[in-house]
């Protein structure tokens, strides 16, 4: 039950990378900065995901809810995952 | 095991011109209540409402006499087959198999003639008959107590409608089931109690006489 949880939680954090990782890394490039790149990764990025998903992908969200996964744990645990990596990036530039 | 759902006292209000009121179900193990209503009734509203993803004015929905607010979110509850497709374009039926069932489970999925046919397809591989009828299966076969489908024979040519309500019967057993649908004939035949969603309260239906009083079926019918 777990595993299957954890599993689906990092499919929807996939789904959301490929649109959020675009953004960033424009927005990185055009800024010229890894904590610009860090602060698109973990917000502006993620949320153009989100926002995305909101218009043209809103039903997938039933493969979570009935694997028991609420939209609210979905966006944490990206988020929480996002700023992981953001911080990861900013160190391995130091 | 027999398990039991309740919903009590659901009120909605939408509009000045719809809001749902004086809501009352209960599902058991073994049953399958079909749920009658036009267009813009309130059905789907109602499915959700009871899967804990659409909120209400006020609800009571108890699952084996304890009190759950969002019955998806705890354990094997409930699942819901909504009207739109809700498995991800991108995926191929094997990821899908393996993200959400167990090994015992996706061979007692996969022991099927349609599911053999498409078990290397992705998921924007299908048709929408094959697909319906993929959803609708991981969903029965699922360990949850209580089955939602909303309009699951929608859209369906005869021959996989046939196979889906033989589907829906062998799981009957084990889950309690609410379907709404607008095949009155392949519902009626299936369902142990019928309801008609009305002016945003449900009825019971005992006869076709009740559906065509309330005006959902003809005179002629």
């Amino acid at each position: 039950m777990l595993k299957r949880n954890l599993k689906l939680r990092l499919e929807f954090y996939k789904s959301t990378l490929i649109i959020n990782l675009i953004i960033s890394v424009v927005f990185g490039l055009l800024t010229k900065s890894v904590n610009a790149f860090g602060f698109s990764f973990t917000l502006i990025g993620f949320s153009a995901a989100l926002f995305y998903k909101e218009i043209y992908r809103k039903h997938e969200y039933y493969l979570y809810y009935n694997a028991g996964i609420s939209r609210q744990q979905l966006v944490i645990f990206c988020f929480l995952l996002n700023c992981l990596f953001s911080i990861l990036v900013k160190i391995c530039m130091l | 095991m027999k398990n039991i759902l309740e919903i009590d006292s659901i009120q909605k209000y939408v509009n000045k011109d719809f809001s749902l009121y004086d809501v009352y179900l209960r599902c058991e193990t073994g049953e399958i209540l079909g749920i009658f209503g036009r267009n813009g009734s309130g059905k789907s509203l109602l499915m959700k409402i009871i899967f804990g993803t659409e909120k209400a004015d006020h609800k009571f929905i108890r699952i084996n006499n304890k009190y759950i607010n969002q019955p998806y979110k705890v354990g094997d509850n409930v699942v819901y087959l909504p009207q739109n497709s809700f498995l991800p374009k991108k995926l191929s039926l094997q990821k899908i198999l393996k993200l959400y069932l167990d090994k015992d489970c996706i061979k007692d999925l996969i022991d099927d003639e349609i599911i053999q046919k498409i078990s290397a397809s992705k998921i924007h591989e299908l048709s929408g008959g094959e697909l319906r009828y993929l959803e609708l299966k991981l969903l029965l076969k699922s360990k949850a107590k209580f089955i939602l489908l909303d309009e699951p024979l929608n859209a369906l040519s005869p021959i996989i409608k046939e196979k889906v309500i033989e589907l829906i019967i062998s799981e009957k057993a084990t889950k309690g089931i609410i379907i709404t649908d607008h095949d009155y004939n392949n519902i009626n035949s299936i369902a142990t109690q019928n309801y008609l969603m009305h002016q945003g309260s449900l009825k019971k239906i005992t006869s076709n006489e009740d559906l065509i009083f309330y005006n959902y079926l003809p005179n002629t019918f």
